[in-house]
C-alpha cells in the first residue's frame, strides 16, 4: 500500500475513534442555579443542585427535558433551557482562558456585561435603586410552595384532566 | 505532483480533519483555514488576526448575549423602572403574584432563566406592566385592580413572560452595540480587565440599557411582538391549566376602562387597542379552551388574596 493511502487510512481510523469518544454530548449549565430532577417535570423531587458552568453528560431526551449525568455520577432530568451545548471558559483570570478562545466559549466567560460592568455602571448612575432589585431577586417561590399552590388551584397534574 | 508532496498533503488533510473534529466547532475550521492561509503566505499575520477577531465579533449580536449578560442588562433596566415608580409594599399580595407568575412561567418556552422570574407590584394607578430582560416583571396596582380573577392575572403575567421568552427587550438594543462591545471582548479575551476597555464596555452597557428602557416605557414593542406575547400568554396560561380566555376577559375589562382610547399613559399608549388584541388571540383561545381546569378554587383564592389590597 502506498504511503499516502496508508496515512489517509490511519487518519480515518483516528477520526472514527475520536467520533466515538466525543459521541456523548456534553452540556453546560447556563443558569445560576437549578435542580436535576427525578422526572421531566418541575414538580418532581430534586436529585441534585447544579450551578452555572457545571458540565453534564446527555443520556437521552424526552420533549423539552434532557436526561443527564453529573460529574459526581448523579442521574436525572433537566429542562433544555437550563443548559447549552456551548463550551465554557471560566471567569476572568482563569488559567483555562486563552487568547485563542472562540466566540462560543467567550459567551459564557466572565467577560462581557457582568458584575464588573454593573459596578462601573452604578458609579455613574447612583440614583438607580439596585437595592430594590436585590430585594426583588430575593423573592423565590420554593418547590414546596409551588406544589401546594398548584394543588390548591387544581392546576397542572392536579387539575383532574390527566395532565 | 511528486509522491513525497502528495504524502505531505494527505497527512495535512488527515491531521486537519482530526483537529477540526476535536475542535468541534466552525470557529476551529475558520482558524485552521486562516492559519494555513497565513502559513502559505497568502495573507499576513496581521490579516490572520483580523479575520479571526472579526469572525468572533460578528457572531456576537444581541441574540447571542449569554443568560448572565441578559440578567445584568435586566438588573439595570429594573433599577431604572424602580427609580421612576414606587414599590407597592404588600408582602402577601406580592408573594401571591409571584406564585401565579412562577406557575405560568413553567409552561412557557423559557421556564429556566439565569436567575429565575421575579414579580413586583408598582404603586401607581396607571394601567401598565413591564418585562425587563433577565426575568424582572413589574405590574402596577392599576393593572392588578383591572384583573377580575386569577385566570386574567395569570394571562397578564404570562404576556410579560412571553416578552422575555421572545427576548423582545434585547431585540430593542441597537445591533451595533453588542458587536462593538464584543469586538473589545474578542481582542481582550482571557486577559485581566483593562481599565480603558471596562469603561468602554460600560458605555455600551449604558447604551443597551437605554435602548431597552425606551422600548419598555416610551415607545413600546412592535405590533407583531405584542401579538406574539398575547398568543404566548394564552398558550402558557392554558399550558399549566388556566382557562384560555383569561386574557380576553382582561382585555374586555380594559376596553371599558377610562382612557382606553389610547391617549392615556402606560400600556394604553404603548399597546395595540384591546379590540385588536382580542381579535389576534381569538383562534388560539378557541383551540385551547378545553385545556382549562375548574377555576372555582382559584376564584376563591384570588378573592381572598386581593381583598385587602
Amino acid at each position: 500500500m502506498k504511503w499516502n493511502r496508508r496515512i489517509v487510512l490511519i487518519a480515518a481510523t483516528l477520526i472514527a475513534f475520536a467520533a466515538a469518544a466525543f459521541a456523548a454530548t456534553q452540556l453546560t449549565v447556563q443558569v445560576s442555579s437549578t435542580r436535576i430532577r427525578k422526572d421531566g417535570v418541575f414538580w418532581a423531587p430534586s436529585v441534585a443542585k447544579v450551578g452555572a458552568g457545571e458540565r453534564l453528560t446527555e443520556l437521552s431526551r424526552k420533549g423539552d427535558w434532557i436526561e443527564v449525568r453529573t460529574s459526581a455520577g448523579e442521574r436525572g432530568w433537566i429542562h433544555s433551557t437550563a443548559v447549552t451545548t456551548k463550551k465554557v471558559t471560566l471567569g476572568t483570570g482563569s488559567s483555562s482562558a486563552s487568547s485563542g478562545v472562540s466566540a462560543d466559549e467567550v459567551s459564557l466567560a466572565g467577560k462581557g456585561f457582568t458584575e464588573d460592568v454593573e459596578k462601573e455602571y452604578r458609579k455613574e448612575n447612583a440614583d438607580l435603586d439596585f437595592d430594590a432589585v436585590d430585594r426583588m431577586s430575593g423573592m423565590i417561590v420554593s418547590d414546596d410552595e409551588l406544589i401546594a399552590f398548584l394543588k390548591e388551584g387544581k392546576l397542572a397534574e392536579w387539575g383532574g384532566k390527566g395532565r | 505532483m511528486r509522491p513525497k508532496k502528495r504524502t505531505a498533503i494527505a497527512a495535512r488533510v488527515g491531521i486537519g480533519l482530526l483537529a477540526a473534529l476535536i475542535g468541534g466547532c466552525t470557529g476551529a475550521l475558520t482558524k485552521l483555514g486562516t492559519n494555513i492561509a497565513a502559513e502559505k503566505g497568502y495573507i499576513s499575520e496581521e490579516q490572520k488576526d483580523a479575520i479571526v477577531h472579526t469572525e468572533e465579533a460578528f457572531r456576537k449580536s444581541f441574540e447571542e448575549l449569554s443568560e448572565q449578560e441578559e440578567y445584568y442588562i435586566g438588573r439595570a433596566v429594573a433599577a431604572t423602572i424602580l427609580s421612576r415608580y414606587d414599590v407597592y409594599e404588600n408582602e402577601e399580595l406580592t408573594r401571591y403574584v409571584n406564585r401565579v407568575g412562577r406557575a405560568v412561567s413553567l409552561a412557557s418556552t423559557r421556564p429556566e432563566i439565569y436567575n429565575g422570574y421575579h414579580f413586583l407590584l408598582l404603586d401607581t394607578g396607571e394601567v401598565n406592566a413591564f418585562a425587563a430582560p433577565g426575568g424582572f416583571i413589574f405590574i402596577t396596582r392599576g393593572m392588578l385592580e383591572l384583573t377580575p380573577d386569577e385566570e386574567s392575572l395569570a394571562a397578564v403575567l404570562a404576556h410579560e413572560v412571553g416578552h422575555i421568552a421572545g427576548r423582545h427587550g434585547l431585540a430593542a438594543i441597537k445591533k451595533s452595540r453588542p458587536i462593538e462591545a464584543f469586538a473589545i471582548l474578542g481582542k481582550e479575551a482571557g486577559s485581566a480587565w483593562n481599565r480603558k476597555d471596562l469603561v468602554k464596555l460600560t458605555e455600551h452597557f449604558d447604551g443597551a440599557v437605554g435602548d431597552v428602557v425606551r422600548a419598555l416605557i416610551e415607545k413600546g414593542y412592535s405590533r407583531s411582538q405584542e401579538e406574539e406575547a398575547d398568543n404566548s400568554a394564552v398558550r402558557f396560561a392554558a399550558g399549566i391549566g388556566y382557562r384560555a380566555d383569561g386574557l380576553t376577559e382582561f382585555l374586555v375589562k380594559m376596553d371599558g376602562a377610562p382612557g382606553s382610547s389610547g391617549s392615556g399613559p402606560g400600556m394604553l399608549k404603548t399597546h395595540p387597542s384591546a379590540r385588536d388584541r382580542i381579535r389576534s388571540v381569538e383562534e388560539t383561545v378557541k383551540n385551547l379552551m378545553s385545556e382549562g381546569t375548574d377555576p372555582a378554587a382559584r376564584n376563591r383564592r384570588f378573592a381572598k388574596e386581593t381583598a385587602a389590597s
